[in-house]
C-alpha cells in the first residue's frame, strides 16, 4: 500500500495546483493566458459582471414607487439546479401547479420539531385556497449546462487545452451533477445535513472505482479549474460588513478565538502528532475551525493541497458536523446555559453552516439567530484565511523546503493567483453592496438569482471530477495510525473548551443583554 | 491519473446492483420515510425557521436571507 505522505504536497502533479516547477519559468503575462489560476479570475469574472448587469439593467428600469426587495435577477429562471423532493425524483425538474395544503400554511415558528405546537394549524381568516404555481427547475438546469459548457469550452480553447474533448465529455460530468443533485435533494436526506458536495464526491467514487473511467472522459476532469472559479465566484458572497453583525460579542466568539483554534490545531497537527503532510493538516484545521466543506475546499486550494486530502478533510467533517448537531443541543439544554450562549457556542464549533442553524433551531429562535450570524462571521473569514494560508505556504512552507531565501518575485510567482481574485470579489462587491444605491439589495439579488447556482454546479462538478480521479486504495493510506481522526478530535476539543468560555464571557457575562443580532 | 475503459458486459452486474439499490432507497424507502408525520413535522418546523439543513454558506440559509 502506497504511502501518501512519501513526498510534499505540492510536488505532486495531482493536487489543487498547477503551476510549472521548471528553472525557465513563463511570465506573468503568459500565464494569464493559459494558467487556470488566471482563467478562474476571469470566467468568474466575467460570471460575475454578466450577473449584476442583469440585476443592474433591472433596477434601473423599475419604476421609481417600487420598494428595494422588487429587485429579482432576470437570470434566475434561466439558472437552477434540482428542486428538493419527497415522493418522486421526477419533483426535482418538474413540480406541477397545486393547492396549498392547510397544514403547510401553518408557518408558526416552533421550539422543537416534534412539538404539537408546530403541527397544529393555524387559524386563518383566508378562506380561499392559495395556489402554488407550477415549478420548472428543468429550464435553470438546462441553462447552468449551456452557460458553464458554453463558457468552460471556450477558456479551454483560449487556453490551449483540449476544447473539443471537453465539450464532448461534459454533458456526461453534467448528467453525474445533476445525479448528485437529486440524491441530496430528497427532502429525508437534505433535512440531515448530508449536502451535495458528499453525494457528488460518491458519484465520482463509485463511476471510477465501480466502473473505471473511459479515456474520452479525462478532458472533462478539471477539479481545480471548477473550484478555483466557484472560489472566485464565492468570493463576491463574502460581504466585508457582515464581520460586524454581532458587534463586540460576534468578535470575541468568532474573530479572536477562530484563529487561535486554527492556528493551536496546525501547530498540534505538526509538533505533537506529527502529520506527514502539512497540507493535510492545514485543511483539516481550517474545516475544523472555520467553516466545514467551504473553508476546507478554499485552504485546499491557497495550500496547494491533494484530491485525497481535501475529500478526507471533508468526509471528517460532515461525519461529525451529523454528531454534533444532534448531540450539542442536548448538552446545552441539560446544562440549562441561557439561549444566546448556546447559539454562539453552537455557531462557533458545529462545521457546517446548515447544522448550525439545525441545532440552534433546536433551542429556538433567539439561538438559531446567534448562530447562524456566529457561523456568518465564520463564514467571511473564509476569505482572510485563504489569503493568509497562500501567503504562508508560498513565503514560509515551500521556501523552507528549498533551505534557501525566497525573493518576492518567488512568492509572487507561487502564489495562488485566484486567491487574488477571490479577495477582489469580495471587496469589489463589499463595496457595491454599502456604497451603491440599492446596492445591498443588487448584490443579494445577483447571488440569489444567479451566481449562488453557478458557485455551487462548479463545486458539485469540481467533487465529482475528484471523485472520478481517485481510488479507494488512494484514500485507504490516510487513514493509517489514525492521525487525521485524532488531529480533528484534539482541535475540535479546543475549539468546544475556548469557544464555550468566550462565548459565556461575551453573551453570558459581559453582554448578556442585546446578543440578539 | 489513470484511467483505462474496460469491458462494459464485465460491469453490467454491477451497474443493475447499483441501480437496485438505489431504486430501492430513494425511489422506496425515502419517499415512504418522507410521508412520516415525523418526518413531515420536522420539514415543515425547518421550513419554518427558514433552515436549510445542507446550507454550505451562509447565503444558503433562508433564515439570513429574508427575501428568500
Amino acid at each position: 500500500m502506497p504511502n501518501p505522505y512519501q513526498s510534499e504536497s505540492h510536488d505532486s502533479p495531482e493536487n489543487l495546483s498547477s503551476e510549472p516547477n521548471q528553472d525557465k519559468r513563463p511570465s506573468t503575462l503568459s500565464l494569464m493566458k493559459t494558467s487556470e489560476d488566471w482563467w478562474a479570475i476571469w470566467c468568474a469574472g466575467f460570471l460575475l459582471m454578466v450577473c449584476f448587469v442583469a440585476v443592474w439593467w433591472t433596477a434601473s428600469g423599475r419604476p421609481g414607487g417600487e420598494t428595494e426587495t422588487a429587485i429579482t435577477s432576470p437570470l434566475k429562471p434561466y439558472l437552477g439546479k434540482p428542486a428538493v423532493w419527497s415522493e418522486s425524483p421526477l419533483e426535482a425538474f418538474y413540480q406541477p401547479a397545486r393547492v396549498l395544503e392547510e397544514e403547510e400554511s401553518a408557518s408558526e415558528v416552533s421550539p422543537e420539531p416534534n412539538s404539537t405546537e408546530g403541527s397544529a394549524p393555524v387559524e386563518s381568516d383566508a378562506a380561499e385556497p392559495e395556489l402554488i404555481p407550477a415549478k420548472t427547475p428543468f429550464i435553470g438546469v438546462i441553462g447552468a449546462f449551456v452557460l458553464l459548457g458554453g463558457l468552460f469550452t471556450v477558456a479551454m480553447k483560449l487556453r490551449g487545452e483540449n476544447a473539443s474533448g471537453f465539450l464532448k465529455a461534459f454533458p456526461v460530468l453534467f448528467l453525474l451533477g445533476v445525479l448528485s443533485y437529486v440524491l441530496a435533494g430528497q427532502s429525508v436526506i437534505k433535512s440531515y445535513n448530508l449536502e451535495y458536495a458528499l453525494w457528488a464526491l460518491l458519484v465520482g467514487l463509485i463511476v471510477s472505482n465501480v466502473f473505471s473511467v473511459p479515456d474520452w472522459l479525462r478532458p472533462v476532469v478539471q477539479t481545480e479549474f471548477f473550484i478555483k472559479t466557484g472560489l472566485v465566484l464565492l468570493g463576491a458572497e463574502v460581504l466585508l460588513s457582515r464581520l460586524l453583525a454581532l458587534g463586540i460579542p460576534g468578535i470575541g466568539v468568532a474573530w479572536v478565538v477562530t484563529p487561535i483554534v486554527l492556528v493551536s490545531t496546525y501547530v498540534f497537527g505538526q509538533r505533537v502528532l506529527k502529520l506527514p503532510s502539512r497540507s493535510l493538516n492545514m485543511v483539516i484545521s481550517a474545516d475544523m475551525s472555520v467553516c466545514g466543506v467551504s473553508a476546507a475546499i478554499a485552504t485546499a486550494a491557497a495550500c496547494k493541497a491533494k484530491k485525497e486530502e481535501l475529500s478526507l478533510a471533508i468526509g471528517l467533517s460532515l461525519s461529525f458536523t451529523v454528531v454534533m448537531m444532534v448531540l450539542l443541543p442536548m448538552v446545552i439544554t441539560i446544562l440549562g446555559l441561557p439561549t444566546a450562549v448556546g447559539g454562539a457556542w453552537l455557531g462557533g464549533t458545529i462545521d457546517a453552516t446548515g447544522a448550525v442553524a439545525v441545532a440552534g433551531a433546536t433551542l429556538g429562535k433567539e439561538a438559531l439567530e446567534v448562530a447562524a450570524t456566529v457561523k456568518m462571521i465564520q463564514n467571511v473569514l473564509i476569505g482572510v484565511t485563504a489569503f493568509c494560508v497562500a501567503v504562508y505556504w508560498t513565503s514560509v512552507v515551500e521556501a523552507g523546503k528549498g533551505k534557501q531565501s525566497v525573493g518576492l518575485g518567488e512568492v509572487w510567482y507561487r502564489f495562488p493567483k485566484f486567491v487574488l481574485g477571490f479577495v477582489a470579489a469580495s471587496l469589489v462587491f463589499s463595496f457595491l453592496h454599502g456604497v451603491l444605491a440599492d446596492g445591498d439589495v443588487m448584490v443579494e439579488a445577483m447571488y440569489k438569482g444567479s451566481t449562488k447556482t453557478l458557485r455551487g454546479w462548479l463545486f458539485c462538478l469540481a467533487f465529482v471530477s475528484i471523485g472520478l480521479d481517485t481510488r479507494f486504495r488512494e484514500l485507504l493510506p490516510y487513514f493509517r495510525g489514525g492521525k487525521p481522526m485524532l488531529l480533528y478530535v484534539c482541535g475540535q476539543s479546543l475549539n468546544l473548551l475556548l469557544t464555550f468560555l468566550m462565548a459565556y464571557l461575551m453573551f453570558g457575562v459581559l453582554f448578556p443583554s442585546g446578543a440578539t443580532p | 491519473m489513470k484511467f483505462t475503459m474496460k469491458s462494459p458486459v464485465k460491469y453490467t452486474g454491477r451497474l443493475l446492483t447499483l441501480a437496485v439499490v438505489v431504486v430501492l432507497v430513494w425511489g422506496v424507502l425515502l419517499p415512504s420515510l418522507s410521508r412520516s408525520e415525523t418526518i413531515r413535522n420536522r420539514n415543515r418546523w425547518l421550513d419554518a425557521n427558514g433552515v436549510d439543513p445542507a446550507a454550505m454558506f451562509y447565503t444558503d440559509l433562508p433564515c439570513l436571507t429574508a427575501d428568500d
